[in-house]
């Protein structure tokens, strides 16, 4: 890993007015939510803190002309990938948990027989969100690869409208392989770990473990690829 | 001079956890596909034995599901997994859980699946074993919260 990268990523995105206010907001406002529902409900908005964090992780390097100047010292390129996917995870992660301690703190003023519940225990929770953090930063981070500027998160909300669709149709259409393609593709996007796959089956599911990793070190290969096939140059932008 | 070191170097170890990932995907899904792993507390019965006990005095819950279906595995893990509802649901109910594609040749889930006109899923469906209180059967389609489904449960017509 490279910390110079990995430091400039946090500091790029904890810098930038627009990503600290949509930040704040995924962070604060739903906390509202947690004083009326008896349960730890926000494992979703891990990912759209995620992706706030992970909005043009590379493209954005490239189309600022930082991208040529950062890769004139001798960084591998995978690690530079590695660092940027480290960033934002951390970023997310800390929001997230953040977040989940807030969370977990007023259902335990508000509600705390609500513990009682399995799916209400904070570091199932935990678990689960920051794996779905850590999935959906390298799936961006293998999009901003291949876009430019902040194109990734466009490229990322377009196609999982579209396996949402797909899902939906096949279901109506009573078609379980096209449903079966839209769950595939929504689960290649949000790569997701549930706690209760590993924590609690037993023997744990080692499909869903490996469906998981393997999608998760997938799309940092292609990062790393694609990076390695990039051409960067002033004279190129 | 010393030689220089490419910045590019081929992501071999990625390259090698990938495929052994990939293979190890594939492999725990043919696994998984014929050995579900199990990890709810429900006490479920068979489709056929459910039919065994009309006679006693448990209402019959069904719960259409399928491997594929997100929002199936996600009501299932919120509410079985659970032991309160778990344990909730093993004493008020005989519960059968039917995988629509798994199951979905026998020829009875096919008579339920059109009795009750299953066409989304999941449904939960909730039969009184008493055929007088028939029209007391309640069908839910689509997902339920935990807590909407602890009332969905709550409302239906067990016999006391």
């Amino acid at each position: 890993m490279t910390s110079a990268v990995f430091l400039r990523t946090l500091d790029q995105r904890l810098s930038e007015r627009l990503s600290l206010v949509l930040l704040a907001v995924l962070v604060v406002v739903p906390l509202g939510a947690a004083t009326v529902t008896e349960s730890l409900g926000l494992d979703e908005l891990s990912i759209w803190l995620t992706v706030v964090m992970a909005g043009g992780a590379i493209g954005a390097d490239l189309s600022s002309g930082a991208l040529a100047l950062t890769l004139t010292r001798p960084i591998k390129r995978r690690d530079y990938v590695l660092s940027k996917w480290l960033a934002i995870f951390a970023g997310a992660a800390f929001l997230t948990l953040l977040q989940l301690g807030i969370e977990t703190a007023v259902m335990a003023l508000r509600y705390p027989h609500a513990f009682d519940l399995l799916s209400n225990n904070p570091l199932y929770a935990a678990f689960t969100r920051l794996a779905l953090c850590a999935g959906v930063a390298a799936v961006l981070v293998a999009l901003s690869a291949l876009t430019s500027g902040m194109n990734n998160v466009i490229l990322w909300v377009l196609l999982f409208v579209f396996a949402q669709l797909v899902q939906s149709q096949g279901g109506n259409w009573h078609l379980p392989w096209l449903a079966r393609a839209g769950t595939e593709l929504a689960g290649i996007l949000v790569p997701r770990l549930n706690a209760v796959d590993v924590l609690r089956a037993s023997p744990p599911s080692w499909f869903a473990i490996s469906s998981y990793l393997s999608t998760v070190i997938f799309a940092l290969t292609a990062a790393t690829v694609l990076m390695n096939r990039k051409e960067v140059s002033y004279a190129s932008e | 001079m010393p030689p220089s070191k490419t910045t590019r170097p081929a992501p071999t170890v990625l390259y090698g956890l990938t495929l052994v990932l990939l293979a190890a995907r594939i492999g725990s899904g043919l696994w998984e596909s014929k050995h579900p792993v199990v990890h709810d507390l429900v006490r479920w019965h068979s489709l056929a034995k459910a039919e065994d006990a009309r006679p006693s005095k448990k209402a019959l819950l069904y719960v259409f599901g399928a491997s594929w279906c997100e929002p199936c595995k996600r009501m299932e893990s919120e509410l079985f997994d659970d032991p309160k509802y778990a344990e909730y649901i093993s004493r008020r109910f005989v519960a059968v859980h039917i995988d629509s594609d798994a199951q979905g040749s026998e020829p009875l889930v096919q008579a339920l699946r059109s009795r009750y006109e299953v066409k989304e899923l999941p449904t939960p469906i909730v039969v009184p074993t008493d055929p007088k209180q028939r029209k007391g059967t309640q069908i839910h389609k689509g997902y339920l919260s935990a807590s909407e489904l602890q009332h969905f449960l709550a409302d239906a017509p067990t016999i006391p």
